[in-house]
């Protein structure tokens, strides 16, 4: 018991490489009252005319049957909203467009690369993300090779790095099949070699996390030698974040669930989920694992000729933990929303697609508690539409990341 | 053949007794077709006001007319309860080169055209005799909620051949499937000195061969056919020196002719030739619709026409255009009848400034339609999200509706048939679940000439798969 605890306590120094950057600390944030608007909380229902009150960068309250002739206490700017629609910042777990070089394919796997030295903050993809309602994504390497490195969870505002970054590692990329095998010649070309490659990486990585829990748990008298290159699949196996698996079709999910899931014990995401994959929705239900659909939205099946909605294939086969991504620039970040409008025309039900861009994707990275819904202390990333996301013709007029004005349509072009 | 033929009649038999708007035969008592009545939140004619809620009354296959919803309906009449849904013609696509033979979902290379005159040129080649009315991309195409669609050759050439109009519908008779055997002359227009020169050779030649047949008619006063018969020999007598001139297909074809005709026996009289399509365009008696692959080839393309002697009417597809080539295409409006468009937002290279061509053009007093962005089932599938988006960026809703039905409709010279809901037009119509501008409002049902083609049931998610066929 006892060494049990000193052990906790030396492994907390290992965090560092688990950064947690909290926003809104400097002064001079604006103070911001939303008033009179239909405010979908996502996670508390509905508040027709509540008032959103944001300070410190943070959702100080929300007034519930406030209406738009509110005074807020003094010091507050009013956004006045009436007949707007109020949403949390939508929230993508696939995303590219955070900066550049997400494909650096020099070996089968790659876990000593992370996108952290690539962010590049206020580009213009960016922006447009913010201008589309997005205000946060995973920005992951792509799927050239088996394992691609690490990703970031950041917010799509924000001047500088220390500004819009949510946490590294936000996830670890691994693309079990598909495009890694355009690579081909590391060990044959299909998925056999794949997960061989794989598993081995992460054993390797399994057993370096290992070593250092016997030593910090006093049941090893030397520190292993440090690997830089397997460092961050401690906090991996810890479970201290998650891996983000692109991984698609029936065979493919399957050996995501067998071999990530129910040997190594990771947190897994499964990335696409797209072709039949939905078939295994039981088997993804049973284990709580959360699935990440998209950017395809429909299967067209050939034995009954006739398309099939994916997203609404998972959640009635059971995986409520179900979310939408753009995989941008796959489809361009902005379009976001546009993925839950085409799962709602495809039958997912509107409620679960709009959880699907927003709470669901910050649990999954286990960000819940920051933002993807619209409560109390989370970030103040608040986007006001002209009406119904779900309706294509509205747009966003006014997004707000960490409790600035990040998106303001009447200062900026307008995009849409 | 026989089980065919028993087939055949089961099927008939079975769509006698299952869908009571199938269009009867000819000769049929009137008084016993039936009347259905289909109620719902809100119809969308297209042509005319919406009607909300209201009725849309069809018989035999065929729209009756569209009343309020408190009017009496006619005794017969059997009526079928929409609900809260929206109700909207089918759609109609003015250009589209989705696959017949090969695959299901209606990618791959299309009809294939043949080479004639020239290079680049296949102006005699009908997509109407190669149209598979079995064809799986047809079938499924109806489920997109398309009606009805134009069908040009493949390959993107000057001259690609005449386009069909085919109902999005499945039938075992060739004559069900085709809407109009010859639509337009379809033609492309891009960059390069080739296309340039056969342009302007082609343009020219067909301009002078239409003077000379319209001032020969004028002086002789013969009738219009022999006239056009006499006018064609001496135009083609004058193409040869030319060809000749001009390696490739053309030379061959050319040289070849004369050794099979030499062997020929001189007994059959020769049947006479379809009139020259590029020189009907002159005329006036078939559309051409000219596709431009950039702003710079439609620049090239004016150039062209400011030398060709005789003016003729087109309709132009053109990709995004920016403001100003918005306003030079619209001072050409005497001779561009209309625009097709791809439904999205252009952008100022290296900008964040986007402009809405459809927008554009319709606020500039031009007809406009739209095609889908991808020519596959997916792409026809997903019509309303790039509607949406341009309604959302300043294109009238109803401009919009338009663009997908009645303008392309018109253009087609179908409109008696397809694209609005207007009294005589076939009961093809789409049953959305709210406004089908949404985006997300889902398709419900599609009804093909009165006939359930498609049903999407939210109850039970499950759609109605092979209903189609």
């Amino acid at each position: 018991m006892q060494r049990t605890r000193i052990g906790m306590l030396l492994a907390a120094p290992i965090l560092f490489l688990a950064v947690e950057v909290r926003a809104g600390q400097e002064a001079g944030l604006p103070r911001l009252a939303i008033l009179g608007g239909k405010v979908l909380t996502i996670t508390r229902g509905v508040e027709e005319g509540a008032a959103v009150l944001i300070s410190e960068g943070k959702i100080e309250a929300v007034v519930k049957g406030a209406g738009a002739d509110y005074t807020p206490p003094p010091g507050y700017e009013v956004i006045p909203a009436r007949g707007r629609w109020i949403l949390p910042g939508l929230v993508d777990f696939h995303s590219h467009i955070g900066g550049t070089d997400i494909n650096d394919m020099v070996y089968p796997l790659n876990p000593g690369l992370r996108v952290l030295d690539n962010i590049r903050p206020d580009n213009p993809l960016l922006r447009k993300a913010v201008a589309g309602g997005v205000t946060t994504i995973l920005f992951i390497p792509g799927s050239g090779t088996n394992l691609s490195g690490w990703g970031a969870l950041m917010k799509t505002a924000g001047k500088t790095l220390d500004e819009c970054l949510i946490r590294f590692p936000g996830a670890l990329k691994i693309a079990q099949g598909g495009n890694p095998e355009r690579r081909g010649g590391d060990l044959g070309l299909d998925k056999m070699g794949m997960n061989w490659l794989i598993r081995n990486g992460l054993r390797e990585g399994k057993a370096y996390t290992e070593a250092w829990d016997e030593y910090l748990a006093g049941r090893r008298p030397s520190p292993p030698e440090k690997n830089p290159r397997l460092e961050l699949f401690r906090g991996l196996f810890h479970r201290e974040y998650p891996v983000l698996v692109h991984t698609q079709g029936y065979p493919l999910i399957a050996s995501t669930v067998r071999i990530l899931h129910d040997e190594l014990k990771l947190w897994v995401v499964i990335g696409h989920g797209t072709f039949e994959g939905f078939e295994l929705a039981p088997v993804v239900k049973e284990r709580g694992m959360t699935v990440i659909n998209g950017p395809r939205q429909f299967r067209f099946d050939t034995t009954r000729s006739s398309y099939l909605g994916l997203a609404e294939r998972w959640y009635s086969g059971g995986v409520k933990e179900l979310g939408l991504n753009t995989d941008a620039a796959v489809i361009p970040q902005e379009e976001l929303i546009y993925q839950a409008a085409m799962a709602v025309r495809l039958g997912l039900d509107p409620e679960a697609a709009l959880r699907a861009i927003t709470i669901v994707p910050a649990r999954a990275g286990g960000i819940e508690g920051r933002v993807g819904s619209i409560e109390k202390g989370k970030d103040g990333d608040i986007v006001i539409w002209t009406g119904d996301p779900l309706d294509m013709r509205n747009y966003v007029v006014l997004a707000i990341v960490n409790g600035r004005v990040a998106y303001d349509i009447r200062r900026e072009p307008r995009r849409f | 053949l026989k089980v065919r033929a028993v087939n055949w009649k089961w099927k008939a038999l079975v769509l006698a007794l299952v869908i009571p708007g199938a269009r009867l035969p000819a000769g049929e008592d009137p008084a016993s077709v039936p009347v259905l009545a289909f109620r719902a939140a809100r119809i969308l004619p297209v042509e005319g006001p919406p009607v909300a809620p209201g009725v849309l009354l069809v018989k035999g296959g065929v729209v009756e007319k569209v009343l309020p919803a408190g009017e009496k309906l006619p005794g017969a009449a059997e009526l079928v309860d929409l609900g809260d849904a929206w109700l909207i013609p089918g759609l109609v696509n003015p250009s589209s080169r989705i696959l017949f033979r090969s695959g299901s979902r209606g990618r791959g290379s299309g009809v294939i055209s043949s080479g004639e005159a020239s290079p680049g040129d296949s102006r005699r080649t009908r997509v109407a005799d190669q149209i598979d009315p079995e064809s799986l991309a047809l079938r499924r195409l109806g489920r997109s909620g398309y009606a009805a669609l134009a069908v040009i050759p493949s390959g993107s050439q000057l001259l690609e051949g005449l386009a069909a109009v085919v109902r999005a519908r499945v039938g075992d008779e060739r004559e069900k499937v085709i809407l109009k055997e010859e639509a337009y002359l379809s033609m492309a227009y891009g960059l390069g000195t080739p296309l340039r020169e056969a342009a302007e050779r082609e343009l020219k030649k067909a301009a002078e061969a239409h003077k000379k047949a319209r001032e020969g008619k004028g002086a002789g006063g013969a009738g219009e056919k022999k006239a056009s018969q006499e006018k064609k020999e001496p135009a083609q007598k004058a193409e040869k020196p030319e060809k000749s001139g001009t390696p490739g297909e053309a030379e061959k074809a050319g040289a070849s002719r004369p050794t099979e005709a030499a062997k020929a026996p001189p007994a059959a009289p020769e049947k006479p030739r379809p009139p020259d399509p590029l020189v009907q365009v002159f005329a006036g008696k078939l559309p051409a619709f000219i596709r431009v692959e950039s702003a710079a080839a439609l620049d090239y393309l004016f150039l062209i026409l400011e030398d060709v002697p005789e003016p003729f009417r087109f309709v132009l597809l053109a990709p995004s255009l920016e403001p100003e080539m918005v306003e030079r295409v619209a001072a050409r409006r005497k001779s561009i009848r209309a625009v097709i468009l791809e439904p999205r937002l252009g952008q100022i290279a290296d900008t964040t400034i986007y402009y809405n061509t459809a927008r554009l053009f319709q606020e500039a007093g031009m007809e406009v339609a739209l095609t889908p962005l991808s020519d596959d089932l997916e792409g026809h599938g997903e019509i309303f999200y790039h509607l949406g988006e341009l309604v959302k960026s300043g294109l009238p809703r109803d401009a919009a509706l338009r663009a997908v039905t009645s303008v392309p409709a018109k253009l087609l010279g179908v409109d008696d048939r397809v694209g609005s809901l207007l009294p005589g037009r076939e009961a093809s119509f789409l049953v959305f679940q709210g406004d089908p501008l949404r985006g997300s409002a889902r398709l419900l049902r599609v009804y093909l000439q009165g006939e359930e083609v498609y049903r999407d049931d939210p109850e039970t998610g499950k759609a109605s798969g092979e209903a189609v066929r």
